[in-house]
């Protein structure tokens, strides 16, 4: 970048390379400009979310396929041990049956698929976007390899949540029952409440659905960026006197070792409070005011 | 931080994936579980009835061993009374009959001593008039002296 | 020009370290009671520890949501 030589090879700067990274692979071929277009469609977070659901789900169906109640392979252990886990969460959740058997393995769908999307971060930031510009050999063609790290893919997990609590509030309490509750709770049954009720429900929905997949995507999109401002360190390697070259060489070591370590901490834990979250506003889906 | 149509793409997928979880893949681990838990369950009936029978069959055992032993214990009892019983009837009965020879012994000593005395005391007479006769030969007439000699012939 | 630099600056050190001071009282006040819970229950241990974790993970959440935003900020301001 100080010399006319790094100019010349044309390789990115910091910044043109983080906003590269952050750029999605979608159907008008360049960043999105305005916050929301629906015309456009990110190919990268469809591929690669449809690609690890049907991934893992396929194992899980391996395993499943041959389940016995005798004694069980290691693999059949694990997902019993899963299951058994996301099936008491959901009985301790959400009190009814019927639903139960829908609800449940929605939650093991979340859990298991929020882990798999996640788990993506720990490819090293360069690989699959390297794969991708040779194989297309355009050396500028975006790609994101993190589901989760895309707002459009959490916010879509959320929103699913929310359309699943809104079937769920008008299977159990029946449409005339659900708006009445609507305009009724949690102030009280009186007509000058009426706006009020439906305003504090309004907001709680939006903030329960928001929230819902903001943590996922804040949470993923930081440790994307910082793992893309760590790989940008090792990059500087090449650019730099031997001896400042070689120190941020070892912290980009150092510290990416601990971020990963961390970050897989936080990849379980995401996943387990998103499926927990989707529990919990199924539950009160099925509770009257 | 931009929102397209991948949101309507990420809702539809997952609603699929839920479905085919639901169908697929929760139902048949479940069900293996809920085997598994029977099974389990009836092993442990099955444990607890055997232990329940083998406490019972000890239980009886003991009893059963408990009353032999009395039973042995009765009759080794019965058998010393028993057994003092007949060695004291015999004693009895030896006494008795040692009484019964004695008294026999003792009444036919006193009947052979009757009859010596009676004999002796014959004799005795006999032997005194005979000793008198002789030492009065000359001077007692006998028969100035039968009245005495019938006296002391009494006394004898 | 500068100034936006300047602003842009302030704003996400104000954004992370305000979300950052939140994020630690919380932290430090669950994670003083659950320390104290276990001590005077410790059977409950592993059952708090599990809720604890999914709590800091809530606590967590608006602080690294800030933090995402403010480094996006200061990456398109900076970086360009």
């Amino acid at each position: 970048m100080a010399t006319g030589h790094e100019a010349a090879t044309s390789a990115p700067n910091a910044g043109e390379y983080v906003l590269h990274h952050l750029g999605n692979l979608n159907s008008s071929g360049h960043p999105q400009t305005s916050m929301v277009d629906f015309s456009i469609i990110n190919y990268d977070t469809v591929f690669f979310s449809a690609a690890l659901g049907v991934i893992g789900l396929f194992l899980l169906w391996r395993v499943a396929r041959v389940a016995t109640s005798g004694v069980p392979g290691r693999a059949q252990a694990a997902l019993e041990i899963l299951i058994e886990m996301v099936g008491n969460q959901a009985k301790a959740i959400v009190h009814n049956e019927q639903s139960r058997k829908f609800v449940a393995p929605l939650a093991l769908t979340v859990f298991v698929w929020v882990f798999l999307m996640n788990s993506m971060d720990f490819l090293p930031v360069d690989l699959l976007p390297f794969l991708w510009q040779t194989i297309t050999g355009n050396p500028h063609a975006y790609l994101r390899v993190v589901p989760t790290a895309d707002l459009n893919g959490t916010l879509g997990l959320s929103v699913g949540v929310l359309l699943l609590c809104f079937f769920y509030n008008i299977k159990i309490k029946g449409l005339g029952g659900w708006i009445h509750e609507l305009f009724t709770a949690p102030f009280g049954n009186h007509p000058l409440l009426y706006l009020p009720n439906f305003v504090m429900q309004l907001i709680e929905f939006t903030a329960k659905t928001v929230s819902h997949g903001m943590r996922l995507f804040g949470n993923m999109y930081a440790g994307e960026l910082l793992f893309l401002l760590i790989a940008l360190m090792g990059m500087a390697f090449p650019s730099m006197s031997p001896f400042g070259g070689s120190l941020l060489w070892l912290g980009h070591l150092v510290t990416g070792t601990l971020w990963a370590l961390f970050h897989i901490f936080i990849v379980v834990l995401q996943a387990f409070i998103f499926m927990m979250l989707t529990l919990v506003y199924l539950g009160q889906a099925h509770e009257s005011h | 931080m931009y929102l397209n149509a991948t949101l309507l793409a990420q809702i539809t997928v997952f609603i699929i994936l839920a479905l085919f979880t639901m169908k697929y893949v929760w139902p048949p681990i479940v069900k293996a579980l809920d085997e598994r838990a029977a099974k389990i369950s009836e092993g442990l009936a099955e444990a607890e009835r055997g232990r329940q029978s083998l406490a019972l069959a000890a239980k009886h055992s003991a009893e059963t061993m408990r009353e032999g032993k009395e039973k042995v214990a009765d009759m080794i009892a019965q058998a010393e009374k028993r057994a003092d019983q007949i060695i004291e009837e015999a004693k009895v009965q030896a006494r008795i009959e040692a009484e019964k020879v004695v008294a026999a012994a003792k009444s036919e000593i006193e009947q052979e001593a009757a009859r010596m005395r009676e004999s002796l005391r014959g004799r005795v007479a006999d032997l005194a008039v005979a000793g008198a006769e002789k030492i009065l030969r000359r001077e007692v007439d006998a028969k100035a002296h039968a009245e005495m000699l019938a006296a002391i012939k009494q006394d004898l | 020009m500068e100034q936006v630099f300047g602003n842009v600056a302030l704003a996400c050190g104000l954004i992370i370290a305000l979300g950052a001071i939140g994020a630690c009282i919380g932290i430090s006040l669950m994670g003083g009671k659950y320390l104290e819970a276990s001590a005077r229950q410790p059977e409950l241990m592993n059952e708090l520890q599990v809720k604890m974790f999914i709590l800091a993970g809530l606590i967590d959440a608006a602080f690294i949501i800030g933090t995402g935003i403010a480094v996006w900020f200061a990456i398109s301001t900076f970086l360009k």
